[in-house]
């Protein structure tokens, strides 16, 4: 009896001792982690940021020509260039509305993006994931295009991201690109996966990475030449306290996502390249 | 004639020294009144490091511009305003209280932006406060 009323004793008092080792992190419930990336865009790829609700974001998207296009174009500055001019809104916390046009085949496009699930501070979840889908109309002219169903294209994603440190960020991004109409050698949809990320070299600046590998296959009994070439992508983003501007060189020219990946011809690694840059600016209401 | 010459001199010394008579801008900041329940409000993350260095990173974004790199107030965008920049090194502005400079930065006033919609972790606010203080 006597033992045990020791005992009683020391356990009740180490119950009031675990008690007292609470902190007031310990009682913070758990958080989002900081956004992985600065802007909504990687380069061509959409990122998994999504913006507080109410939200609006400007985006511009500029792609000169081919530097290597063999004409006194300096350097493809002064050549035909394809240019997206964008706006998104941040309807709530975890979704977003986005519009663009194209001035290359006119294209339209009509976005939404999700947050699905967020990587938190402690891990415990250890990544985000969003999904980013569009529906994209070619506005062109009807002698271009024999049906209505012939101008629409979807696109649908899903990216996942790390942020492993405030200076490293890492994304891997599925989708799948769908046209209504094709060559008669082509599939109408198309796999793909981007693989992205970011390096912050000081709090304002960052080395930017973008690969997107398509897996393209031929119909049955045709064989054929075509296949859309990997994209490849690399600069630089300085950002303020509302704009991201990303400065780079890349491949990829049609800005609109399932156009690059179902038809870019363009081979990085032969020279095929172009300057670009995106701008982008945050208003918060 | 005699008026005349009288007139025209009045009019040519007032065309003279007025001109340069412009308002000088003051170098002492109008007095802000922070309400007292953010005065006496305690800086929950006064003591947490700052490892991914937040602080740093939030100041360098969006202070750095009118504050400037050292926050001495010799900001790139200082010269165009009208309002004086506060120096973050000086004794009267580390004697405020944490609570105070966190209303500040928060609610901002005239030419200083407030940063409630744009700042949106009150954790990363605190952190600039403790990042500011120890310019």
């Amino acid at each position: 009896m006597k033992y045990f009323k020791i005992l009683l004793f020391v356990f009740s008092m180490s119950a009031s001792t675990v008690l007292s080792q609470e902190t007031k992190k310990d009682s913070i419930p758990e958080k989002p982690a900081r956004p992985a990336f600065e802007s909504s865009y990687l380069i061509n790829n959409p990122s998994n940021v999504l913006f507080a609700r109410k939200t609006l974001e400007i985006q511009i998207k500029h792609r000169f020509g081919l530097i290597n296009s063999g004409e006194n174009d300096l350097a493809g500055i002064w050549a035909p260039s394809n240019i997206r001019l964008g706006v998104s809104y941040a309807v709530g916390d975890r979704w977003t509305l986005g519009f663009g046009t194209t001035k290359f085949d006119r294209l339209q496009d009509f976005s939404l993006k999700i947050a699905l699930f967020r990587q938190t501070r402690s891990n415990k979840v250890p990544i985000s994931a969003s999904y980013f889908g569009n529906f994209t109309i070619d506005a062109r002219k009807k002698e271009d295009l024999k049906f209505d169903q012939d101008r629409f294209s979807f696109f649908h994603q899903i990216i996942f991201s790390k942020r492993f440190s405030s200076n490293f960020s890492l994304m891997l991004a599925p989708s799948i690109s769908h046209y209504n109409v094709v060559e008669s050698d082509m599939n109408n949809d198309l796999f793909a996966i981007v693989f992205g990320g970011r390096c912050k070299i000081s709090p304002q600046s960052a080395i930017l990475l973008e690969y997107n590998q398509p897996f393209a296959s031929s119909t049955e009994e045709i064989t054929s030449d075509y296949g859309p070439k990997p994209g490849f992508s690399i600069g630089m983003e300085f950002s303020t306290s509302g704009h991201a501007f990303q400065l780079f060189i890349t491949n990829y020219n049609a800005l609109v996502p399932q156009k690059d990946m179902m038809f870019n011809q363009n081979d990085f690694f032969q020279g095929d390249f172009l300057i670009g840059f995106n701008i982008t600016r945050a208003y918060r209401f | 004639m005699k008026n005349l010459i009288t007139l025209i001199l009045i009019i040519l010394f007032g065309g003279f020294i007025l001109p340069p008579m412009t308002v000088e801008k003051s170098n002492q900041q109008d007095l802000w009144q922070v309400p007292a329940e953010y005065k006496n409000l305690e800086n929950p993350y006064a003591d947490m490091k700052d490892e991914d260095q937040i602080g740093r990173i939030t100041f360098s974004k969006y202070c750095k511009s009118c504050h400037g790199k050292k926050g001495i107030g010799d900001g790139t965008a200082a010269k165009l305003l009208e309002t004086p920049v506060a120096d973050f090194t000086s004794g009267i502005f580390k004697d405020q209280t944490d609570g105070s400079i966190y209303y500040k930065v928060y609610t901002g006033r005239n030419e200083m932006p407030g940063f409630q919609k744009i700042i949106l972790e009150e954790e990363d606010l605190w952190l600039l406060v403790n990042y500011i203080k120890s310019l």
